[in-house]
This record gives structure tokens, sequence and C-alpha cells, in this order.
């Protein structure tokens, strides 16, 4: 009751704090006068339960601005082209970013990867499976030849890029003539139950949505058969502007990654299934980033 | 019983003359007869897909005619349907379902045959040359993880015919994963109207497996019927195509596999040889959701199983 | 009344308690109804809040990704809104069912918000997102549809209680407004109930004192209350009653007194200082012989002996003095009499002055016994004297007795002698009975009783006594006369003197009639005797009879007619008969004789007979006799008879002696075969004593008892003292041989 009343509170403050920031970018946008930074935007992609994260990523914006001066505000961005956009627009000063995008914004943007999360089960990274039925018979890329192929977006290096470079690595560039048919399923775990189901004869996921499904139904896993997985990627890679306050950009390093230190941040991380936060460097994406020029855009 | 036999053998002679006469007349043309495990929806729209993929075509210039058998699915009616094909000099024989397949090879006529419907055909192991077709495989332990998301299954119902060999092999598939998840089975064999009321309370499990069966197709509403009475929801792997009220169904398109078999004819009656066209296994399935049944039944399905569904029936 | 008082404001104010306690009650009920409607419009605000969520949120879902569309963040922060919507709804209901559709609702939301999820989070597959979309749609429309149709249901609560709320408060009201109504009407009904239960009783009271004013005393209130004003009209008719009572005490005693006063045989006369008589009674009247009326047109001073005498004058001042006096004086009879009277004489002031009562009694006959009795104390003092006289006369007698007795014994009858020795024993005989009498007059002994046959008795007395007169006997004895206990030799002295009176009253002869006869005596008999059998003896003589004033005096101690007489005859024949507790009457005629009546209370035990001792020859014996006796002749007598019957005689002459010697005696083993004590040993230790201090050293002892006084109470009882027989003195040989006779034979027990 009380956690309500304080999330209430929250809520409201919150309000007011949209509500003033809302002022100051105006004032900012039209007059671009004032250098000091009165807030931070923070922006989140979203995963399977886009409400459950933003509640449980507001506690963390919380913790975050009571440890700073400015307030920590986060915003949802559901398009990668989004992400960009907002960047650009300089309506955004950091973001939780998966692999690809991460990797894109730092081509495109003047940005900083700073930390990546660690998760419960204290891995940073996540990989790509190729997988198909048990009972497929598909065994090798041979095999995939005139199958329904399911990737996740063709923004995800789990799930489009790195299957993508493999099949480019063996000189398969038009899926349309290997493949019988290949889609988007637009989730992970929708790219696993379309395989699951037969709607595709292969799929690819990230290793992390894959084995938190298989380990809530262990059948699914006895049904399943990964085929090929990739070297790991950074999962969520907080970026942030280069243009940030040196200090800011050192404080918000130094609290995150000490966040695990007290007992509140633990708390904290508990809730969002992380462990804690660790460095992260331009030089993770380098290899994603030598894929993505690869392989063009489908 | 003198004058039965009398009359017997006059209508058989009857026959033959005209289907000499018929064969006689078509002398431009390709005869392809069909037997089809009785008068499934799932075949027929097979034997639709295939008709409409043969329907125009004039293979060497020859017109392609289609003699259509649909027996009872015991294993004399099908027997005598193959025979009736057989004794009409077809070019080519076209099954549809397991029972049909079986009952057509069986006569050992060595007239080409192309099979469709055939439930995992790989494992029917047809050793025959003249035999091809396309079968299909439905992941039923997919199936039975999104009946086990709309609810706790202890007991599970199998709706089976024991006349039908696939739908027998689709049971004892279903037997292994139920032991592996736990669950117990109680085993329905439906070969005719009459087992419907051997149904008492004790064989209405949690829910309900309808296997791919003609005879349990024809009888779907009654068999539902019993089943809703009781609040407990079915799966199949055919699809609800009378709209019998299955909540989950788990189907191969039958218009692929009616497709693919009117492209196989197709390649004989061009000259291939059967065993040079290549049998195949479809597994491209559509998973369709009935939420108004669900909602009937009170159930409320995970945001995943409709997120899933190729069609949600509303 | 004051309980009364107190239960029935106790009711008042429970009428007002419950009828508080129910209007708090429904003001309670009232409020809870208001508050849940208040609750019910809130939960209506929420549901609001909820539905404006879902359609923002539906509006952002139809319209996101088009130029409409909101950003990302707007849609989450509606459903989030959304989201604690819902949680808010299950903050207030707690009815079951909706409840139940809360958590529905909850259920649909959640759901709701993962089809949003998956609808946003997904980024291809057109048709899946479509899917997604309409799914999410159709639930958020769902949620609408339900929240609608909650709201129906609320709103119809809604209704429902506003109603029930409304009729509550109108419900309240009329309680309210019934409770002081009720209240009204129950104090109204209290204070007339209190009104009446007051004035109800003191009306009566009133009326009740009123009826007593008038004079019917004794009146009772009839009010039956139960409270104080019971109790002060049960204590008012206690009083009126108390009242009646004592006035009509008072008028008794006043009509008793009255009576009395009427009735006394005291004359009564009052009047006032001036001497006029204001009230007599008829005893004054008979007294002085004038009538009431005649008394009180008198004055005192007019009645001689009162007032008439100038001396007189100041005795009533005296009395005045002295409030009261007892006066005596002779007064005058109308007629003339002249009566010795004595006054009580009162003075009292009253209200009208002061009055003297005076209660006059005649007092003649008192003064007369006065003098009587002062005779009587004259002759005790005689008696006594004479008694002391004929107790050592007696002794004396005995000597002479007993010696003339033994002369006789051994002196030839043809002696000379031997006449004048009898005329001598005889002389000595009748100074004996004079003793005898004297003894008996003047100590008033008990009759030492045993049984006795009357008929022998009076034949013997009267044949004794009229030996030689020309006045023949005749009896008239019944047959089967019943026994009687008496003395006999007082019996016969009574006999004796009777007859005697007769003989002297026929002294020219004539019949002297004698009848014995069995009587019952009843109860209340005139006699004055205890009821039972008597044996009646009547003595007829034919002499000049006794005129009824002496007849009255017959009786009486030293009446005599004779002119020898000493006045004790008749007096000692009376005292005999009574100490004998019988009665004796006379009945005489002047001119035709007297008769004497003597009532003897028959024997109870008829056939316990004494043996008839008289008759026996003289029992000679042996032994030592130890005698104990002061007069010395009495001594040498008795050793002289008892030499003569046979026996060795030791003497002693008192208590002491007589004890040392038997006890030396009976050491010596030669015991006294008998014990002769005499009773009275002046100045030394009598045989009373002696015989006390005998049975402890010998309880065998056989001892006699022997005395002048035949009428000693001891002489009576002797058995009871320890003595085994008594004797008289003067004793005579014959008795004396008898006595020690059957005393040493064992014979008396």
């Amino acid at each position: 009751m009380t956690l309500k009343v304080k999330q209430e509170n929250r809520g409201f403050s919150r309000y007011i704090s949209y509500a003033v920031l809302f002022l100051l970018l105006f004032i900012v946008q039209n007059t671009g006068a004032s250098e000091k930074q009165e807030e931070l935007l923070i922006g989140i992609e979203p995963e399977h339960n886009i409400f459950d994260q933003v509640e449980k990523y507001r506690l963390l914006a919380d913790y975050l601005s009571r440890k700073f001066d400015i307030k920590i505000r986060l915003t949802v961005m559901s398009r990668y082209g989004e992400v960009l956009k907002r960047f650009k627009s300089r309506r955004l000063d950091g973001a939780f970013l998966s692999s690809y995008t991460a990797t894109m914004a730092l081509k495109q943007l003047n940005l900083a990867p700073v930390v990546s999360q660690v998760n419960l089960q204290n891995i940073s990274r996540c990989q790509s499976y190729i997988f198909v039925r048990r009972d497929s018979g598909i065994k090798s890329v041979n095999d995939m030849k005139g199958k329904n192929m399911v990737f996740v977006d063709p923004a995800t290096t789990e799930g489009y890029l790195f299957p993508a470079v493999l099949l480019h690595k063996i000189g398969i560039t038009e899926m349309n003539t290997f493949f019988n048919r290949y889609f988007f399923a637009g989730s992970h775990a929708s790219a696993i139950f379309n395989v699951l189901d037969g709607k595709a004869d292969i799929g690819c996921a990230k290793s992390t949505t894959f084995n938190r499904l298989t380990a809530k139904d262990p059948s699914m896993k006895s049904e399943l058969l990964i085929v090929a997985e990739s070297q790991p990627f950074p999962e969520t890679t907080l970026c942030i502007r280069k243009d940030l306050p040196a200090e800011l950009q050192q404080k918000l390093i130094s609290v995150l990654l000490a966040i695990d230190a007290s007992e509140s941040g633990r708390e904290i991380l508990s809730k969002i299934d992380m462990n804690k936060f660790i460095n992260a460097t331009e030089s993770d994406f380098d290899s994603i980033s030598s894929m993505i020029d690869m392989v063009a855009k489908p | 019983m003198k004058r039965k036999i009398s009359i017997t053998f006059f209508c058989l002679l009857l026959f033959c003359a005209f289907l000499y006469h018929e064969t006689a007349a078509a002398a431009e043309e390709i005869l392809i007869g069909v037997v089809m495990t009785g008068k499934t929806p799932y075949y027929e729209a097979m034997h639709e897909a295939f008709s409409d993929s043969l329907r125009g075509r004039t293979p060497n210039g020859k017109q392609i005619k289609i003699i259509v058998q649909r027996p009872f699915p015991d294993p004399i009616a099908l027997s005598n349907a193959a025979r009736k094909l057989i004794a009409a000099d077809v070019d080519l024989i076209v099954s549809y379902g397991s029972p049909a397949t079986l009952a057509v090879i069986q006569e050992k006529s060595g007239i080409p045959l192309v099979y469709a419907g055939v439930y995992d055909p790989e494992s029917l192991h047809i050793a025959e040359p003249e035999v091809t077709g396309c079968g299909y495989k439905v992941p039923i332990s997919s199936l039975l993880r999104h009946l086990r998301s709309l609810k706790q299954v202890s007991i599970l119902s199998v709706a089976y015919s024991s006349l039908e060999e696939d739908s027998v092999r689709q049971l004892d598939e279903i037997s292994a994963l139920a032991i592996e998840q736990g669950a117990s089975l109680q085993k329905i064999n439906i070969r005719s109207h009459k087992d419907l009321t051997n149904i008492g309370p004790k064989k209405v499990g949690d829910a309900l497996f309808v296997t791919g069966s003609a005879i349990i197709s024809e009888l779907l509403d009654p068999l539902l019927l019993v089943f809703r009475e009781h609040g407990q929801p079915s799966v199949g792997i055919f699809p609800d195509v009378k709209d019998s009220g299955v909540i989950i169904t788990l189907y191969q398109i039958p218009k692929e596999q009616g497709e693919k078999a009117a492209e196989m004819i197709y390649k004989l009656m061009l000259g291939w040889q059967p065993n040079s066209v290549k049998r195949e296994i479809l597994r491209d399935t559509e998973l369709v959701f009935n939420l108004r049944e669900a909602k009937i039944l009170g159930l409320k399905p995970q945001i995943n199983l409709i997120s899933e569904s190729t069609k949600v029936i509303k | 009344m004051k309980k009364k008082i107190l239960l029935l404001f106790l009711v008042l104010f429970l009428v007002f308690l419950v009828g508080i306690v129910i209007t708090l009650r429904m003001i309670y009920q009232t409020t809870a109804n208001l508050d849940s409607l208040i609750a019910l419009h809130k939960v209506e605000i929420i549901r609001q809040d909820l539905v404006i969520n879902v359609q923002s949120v539906q509006s952002n879902l139809y319209t996101t990704g088009t130029m409409f569309g909101k950003e990302l963040d707007g849609i989450v922060d509606n459903v989030l809104k959304l989201r604690l919507a819902a949680n808010n709804c299950s903050n207030c209901h707690h009815e079951p069912k909706v409840a139940q559709d809360i958590k529905e609702l909850q259920s649909l939301t959640e759901q709701y918000n993962e089809a949003l999820s998956f609808f946003i989070t997904s980024t291809a597959d057109v048709q899946r997102i479509e899917r997604l979309q309409s799914i999410a749609a159709d639930i958020g429309d769902t949620i609408i549809e339900k929240s609608q149709l909650m709201a129906l249901t609320a709103n119809d609560s809604l209704h429902k209680r506003s109603l029930e709320a409304a009729r509550k408060v109108i419900r309240t009201k009329i309680i309210l407004v019934g409770t002081i109504v009720l209240a009204f009407f129950v104090a109204f009904a209290i204070a007339v109930y209190l009104i009446k239960s007051i004035s109800k009783p003191i009306y009566e009271l009133i009326e009740a004192t009123r009826k007593i004013k008038k004079g019917e005393l004794g009146y009772t209130s009839s009010y039956s209350g139960t409270d104080e004003f019971r109790e002060l009209i049960s204590s008012f008719n206690a009083m009126s009653i108390a009242l009646k009572k004592n006035t009509d005490e008072i008028f008794a005693h006043m009509v008793r007194n009255q009576t009395i006063l009427q009735a006394s045989i005291d004359g009564f006369v009052l009047f006032d200082v001036t001497g006029r008589i204001l009230d007599s009674n008829p005893a004054l009247s008979q007294m002085l012989g004038y009538s009431k009326e005649e008394l009180l047109q008198k004055n005192i001073s007019d009645i001689e002996g009162f007032g008439s005498e100038s001396k007189l004058e100041g005795i009533w001042t005296r009395v005045k003095e002295n409030n009261s006096m007892i006066l005596q004086m002779e007064q005058c009879s109308k007629s003339g009499e002249m009566t010795s009277v004595e006054i009580s004489a009162t003075y009292a002031e009253m209200e009208d002055g002061g009055n003297f009562f005076c209660f006059i009694r005649d007092i003649s006959e008192r003064k007369k016994m006065e003098a009587d009795q002062l005779k009587i104390q004259k002759l005790d003092s005689i008696g006594v004297l004479a008694g002391g006289i004929a107790h050592d006369f007696n002794n004396i007698l005995a000597g002479i007795l007993g010696y003339i007795d033994l002369s006789l014994i051994q002196l030839d009858q043809s002696s000379k002698i031997h006449p004048f020795l009898l005329i001598a024993k005889k002389a000595s005989q009748r100074a004996q009975g004079l003793t005898q009498q004297l003894l008996t007059f003047s100590k008033g002994g008990a009759p030492v009783k045993q049984s006795v046959a009357l008929e022998k008795l009076i034949t013997e007395s009267t044949s004794f006594v009229l030996s030689g007169s020309n006045i023949k006997a005749e009896y008239q004895i019944q047959e089967n006369l019943l026994m009687i206990e008496g003395d006999k030799g007082q019996l016969s002295q009574v006999i004796q003197n009777i007859t005697i009176n007769a003989k002297q009253a026929m002294p020219d002869g004539g019949n002297l009639t004698i009848k014995v006869e069995n009587v019952k005596i009843a109860e209340h008999d005139p006699l004055s005797l205890d009821p039972g059998d008597y044996v009646k003896t009547t003595i007829i003589d034919q002499g000049p009879g006794i005129d009824s004033k002496a007849l009255a005096k017959i009786f009486d101690p030293y009446f005599t007619t004779k002119p020898t007489g000493n006045g004790l005859g008749l007096a000692v024949c009376h005292s005999i008969v009574m100490k004998h507790h019988g009665c004796m009457t006379v009945d005489s005629t002047v001119g035709e004789g007297t008769s004497f009546s003597i009532y003897l209370p028959a024997l109870m035990q008829q056939n316990q007979i004494a043996g008839v001792l008289s008759g026996s020859p003289v029992q000679m014996g042996d032994g030592r006799i130890l005698i104990m006796d002061d007069e010395v002749c009495i001594r040498e007598v008795l050793n002289a008879m008892l030499s003569y019957l046979g026996y060795q005689a030791d003497f002693a002459k008192d208590g002491e002696e007589a004890i040392a010697c038997y006890a030396k005696a009976k050491q010596s083993g030669q015991s006294y075969a008998a014990v002769i004590l005499d009773l009275t040993i002046p100045g030394g230790m009598g045989g009373k004593e002696a015989i006390v201090k005998l049975c402890e050293i010998d309880p065998a002892v056989k001892a006699i008892v022997s005395s002048g006084y035949s009428n000693d109470p001891i002489m009576a009882n002797y058995q009871e003292y320890g003595f085994r027989a008594m004797i008289t003195k003067p004793v005579d040989t014959d008795q004396l041989s008898r006595t020690l006779h059957e005393v040493i034979k064992g014979e008396w027990s």
C-alpha cells in the first residue's frame, strides 16, 4: 500500500516533471541559449512485455534520479528507425539498445557505449541460434534449401543479421530462391513458435529468449535442434550522447557500475532481471558493424 | 437366392459394358481414378485444389478425366473402390488418406499411384515403385503445448478410429507424448456412430484430441457435443471445416497437398516415372484458434496463442 | 411509592434509551448506507476512470502508427494508468459477485496489456500485428462492455441503495418522532398515574379523618395500594381501631367501675367541698337507710356521724390536706342503729373544684373477730403453758400409774387395799386423759393413724360414757362398714366428748341414737370434702336443742353454755376431725334435740387391717433391755415392770449414755434384746438422734420409741426413723409386755 502510494506520488511528480521538462525543452529548442542539462531522457527498446518493462525501468530511472541532481526520464521507442531519428533530433540523451541498434547508432551518431547489462545468469552477451524441428531432417545449410525460413526482424543481430551473414558466407545471397518462403515473425519468441508449430522449417532467435522459453517448457528443447550459433554479442548496452557533460557521463557510469553494491540497487536490478552493469566499449560492436557491412538490408 | 445371384450378375455385366463404352469413347483422354478415404472435408479440400490445378491442362494434348470413389473407410469398401477403378482401366490413381492409399497399393495393379493426405507417409515404408505422393506431418507436440497453455490437462481423451491406419499411428504418437508430459490417456475408438453412445463421463477427460480420421470427421459434431456438454475443449489436426467447435486446429494446408499431388500427377502424365517423382512430406501448417468457442467454454487464452495463430475465429 | 416513582422514571428512561439506541442504530445504518453510496460513487468514478483509460488506449491502439497516433510513451502511460485503475477497483469492492467481476476485469486488463504488449513489440508480420491489434481491441471492447455492464449493475445497486437509504432516513425520522411521541405519552401516563397514586390515598385519608371527626371511630380506609401510602393508611386504620378500642375500654372501664361501685358492699359517697353529695351507691343507701335520691338532696353534714358532730369538722380539712385518710367512726343510720365503719376518704382537685371520695365499710364483724383472735392468742399462751405442765404431769402420772399397776398385779385381789388402788388407778387414768387432752389441744399434734374399725371404737366409747346413766344408746350400724384410718385415742375422745355433751343435755335420760354408715361424697359437695368414700357417724340426742346464735359458735374454742365447761370440748373435736381430713357438722332444733355428724375418710385399702392388739395376755420374756429416759421415776417403774415380765433392764439417762451402753454390750457379745428410747430428753440427745447412731453401730437394733406426746409426728411415723415400735407414756404393763414381745420376736417390722 505504501509502495502504491509512493508510486502514485512518483507518478504524479513524474507528470509534473514531464510538464517541466516539456517547457524546458521548448525553451531550449526555441532559444538554444542554455547549455545546462536539466534532465536525461533515456530510451528503451521494447521487449516482450513492454509495460512490465517500463514499470521496472522506471524504478531504475527513479533510482538514478535520486543519485543525480537531474531527472532521469524514460521513453519507449518502438522502431529501430525511431531511435536514430530521435537521437538525431536531440530528443534522446541515451538509450538501452540491442546490439544491432547500438551498432547502427554508433555508426551513424555521435554516441558512446557506456555500460552493458549482465543478466541473472551473469551473462552480458547473447548469441544467435539457428534452429529447426528435430524431426525435420534438416541438418545442414544444404538441407534448408526449399524450406520455409522465419527471421525475427531485419534490424536484429540475432534474428536476421547472423543467419544472413552465415548464408552470405556460403554464397547464398538470394534468399527468395534459396528458401521456399522466408518471413519475419516480429519477435524472437514468435520465431521459435513458428518453427515449433511447423509454420516454418528453420528459425533464428537470440539465445536468451530461446533459453528462457526452453527453460520454461523443456519439451520445446527436445523438439528443436540448434543447427548453428553465433559468437556472443552484447545484448543490451546503454549508449549515450558523447556531447553530454563529461562529468555527468562519468557520474552516470560510476553510479550504474556501482548499483549492485547497494541493497536498494540490487533490488531494482533483480526486478529488471539483471545482476549488474559492466563497462562497454565501442569495440564490442566491431564485429556486428562488419557483419552489417557484409549483408545488404533486405 | 438364385434370383438374387442372377440380378447381381446382370448388374455386373451392365457395369462392365458401361466401362467399355466409356473407354472406347475417350481414346484421347487420360483417365484418373481417385479414391478418397470417406467423404472427408479435409480430403475434399485437397481434391478440390487438385482438380483446380489440373483444370484446363492438356498434357500431351490429352484431356484429363477424373473418376472419384468415396467409399466408407473400411478396408473392404476401399478395396472394392480400388478394384472398380482398376476394372475401369484408369491410367493413374490418386488416393487421399492412408486407408485409401493402402487399399490401392494392396490391389497391386501396377497403375501409378499418387497419394495425398497421408499422415507421415515415411513411417508407412511404401516400397512400391509405382507409388509416389505427398503426405503431411503436423507437430502434434506443439498442438498439445498450445492446449496446455489453454488449460491444465491431466487426462487427455483421444478420439481415433481403428479402421484408419494413420489415425492409429497418430494415437501412438500422442500416447508417447502424453507419457512424456505425465498425462494419462482415454482412448476413444470410433468405428461407427454407435461408438459415440459408449462415451461415458469416464471417457471424457480434461480435453479431447481428435486424430485425423475420416469417420471421426463425419461424426465430429455429435462427438464434440458430448465433450462440450462436459465443458471440455478439443483440438485436432484436421481443419474444422464444418465449424464444429474444435478450439485449436493445427493442420497442414490441404490446398498445398492437393496442388502438390496435381503437380506430381501432371509429371506422370507427361511421362515421368513414379519413382523419379520424389515423395514429399509437407509440414507447412496453419494454427487456427477458435476464440468464440473458448469463450463459450470459459477458457482464457494466452495472448501468445492468439499471437501465434494464423487464424482466430471470433 | 419511592420505588414506583423510581421504576416509572426508569421505564421512561428506558423508553428514551431504546429510542436513542434505535435512532443511533438507524443513523449509523443510514450513514453506513450513505458511506456505501459515496463508495459506490467513488467506484463509479474509478470505473469511469478505467473506461476512459481503456478508451484512451483503444484510441491509441487504433491510431498507433498513423499520423494521429501518439508516441509509445503516451500509450504506455495510458496502459499503466489503466492497470492502476483496474487495481484500484479491487481496493473497495468486497461483495463476492462484484469481487469476481473486478477480478475478471483485472484479468481482462492484464490480458489487454499483454495483447497490447504483443502488438507493440511485434515488429514484423503485418497480419500478425493486425491480428494482435484486433484481439487487443476486442479485449478492450470487452473491458468497456464489462465495465458498462458493471456500471449498469452498480447504478442499479446505487439506485436501490439510494432508495434504501432514503427509506431508512424516513424510517429513522419516523422512529425518532415515534420515540418522542411515545416518550411524551409514557411521561404523560406516568404523570397521570403518579398524580392519581398520590391524590387517591390523600383523599382517602381526608375522608377517613372526616368520618372519625364525625365520631365514626374505628373507621378504616379500604385503600389497597402497595406503596408508602398504604403504610400511612394502614397506620391510620390502626390508629382508628386503637382509638375505638381505647374508647370502648374506657367506656367499659367506666361501666365496670360504676357496676363495682353499685355492687360494692362498701358504701360510696362523693361530695364537694361544700359537702353537697354528688353521688352514692346502693350499699351506702342500705347502710344509712336513705335512698339515693334522698342522699343527693342532702349535705354530708346532714348525715349523723359524718358531719353532724362538730368534732368531725376538722377531719375533712385534714383529709384535704393529706389528700387521703382512713378513718374509723360510729355511724348512725336513718333508723338510729349505730355501726362501726371505716371510711377511706380521698380528696381530689377536679376541673369543677375539690371533691371528696369516701368508701364506707361496715367493720363491726371484723372488730368482733379481732377481739376473738385476741382471745385465742391468749389461749395459745395458756396452751403452751398447759402443755408444759401436762408433760411433766404426765410423767408423774406415769410413775403413779406404773406403781399402782405393779401393786395391783402383785397384790392379792382380796386385799382391802385392792379396791382403793383400783380407784386410784381410775383417777390416775382420768388425769391421764385430761393431760392427753391438754397435750392434744396445746400441741395440735398430728394423729397417730392406724386402721380403725369404727363400730367397736364407737360402742366402747359411748358405752363407757353412758354406763350408769339412764340414757339408752341405740346403735344403727351399717353392715360391711368401711374401715377408716385414724388415731384411735383421738377419735375415741371425739365420740366421748359428744356423748358427754348429749348425756349432759339429757339429764333426765332419754334415747341417744348413734348411726354409723358408709357415704359417698361427690364433687362440689357443700361439705367441702374431697370426693370419695367416707364413714358418717351421727349422734342424735333428745336434748333441748341449741339456738341458732349459739349453734354458729358451737365449735369456737372457749364457747360454752355450761357454767363449768372450759369451752374446749367441741373445739378439740372439731380440730381432731379436721386433722383426720374429715368434717363435723351440727344440726339442732330447739326443743327437739341436737345431731352431730362426723365424716371420716374411709381407708383406701380395706384389707389392710391392723392386728388387734388389745385383749392379748401379758407376754413374759427374757433378755436385756436398755431403757433411755431422763425421768428417774419412769426408769424405776419400767425397771419394775420389766423385771416382772422377766427382762433384765439397763438404764441410760440420755442418748450419749445409751449409745455407749449399747456399744459396750455389743462389744461384750451381750447385745440388748431391745432398746426403749425416750423421744424428748431436755438438754440432751433424744431418741430421734440416738436411733441414728445406734443404727450405725447395729443396723439390726430393735428400738422402741416412747413419748408422752402420742401425737408427735415421729410417733406417728416411727418406722421412717428406724424404730420398730412405739409406746405412749404412761405405759401399762400389758402394753409394754406385748410391744417388747412383738419387737423381740420380730413380729413387728
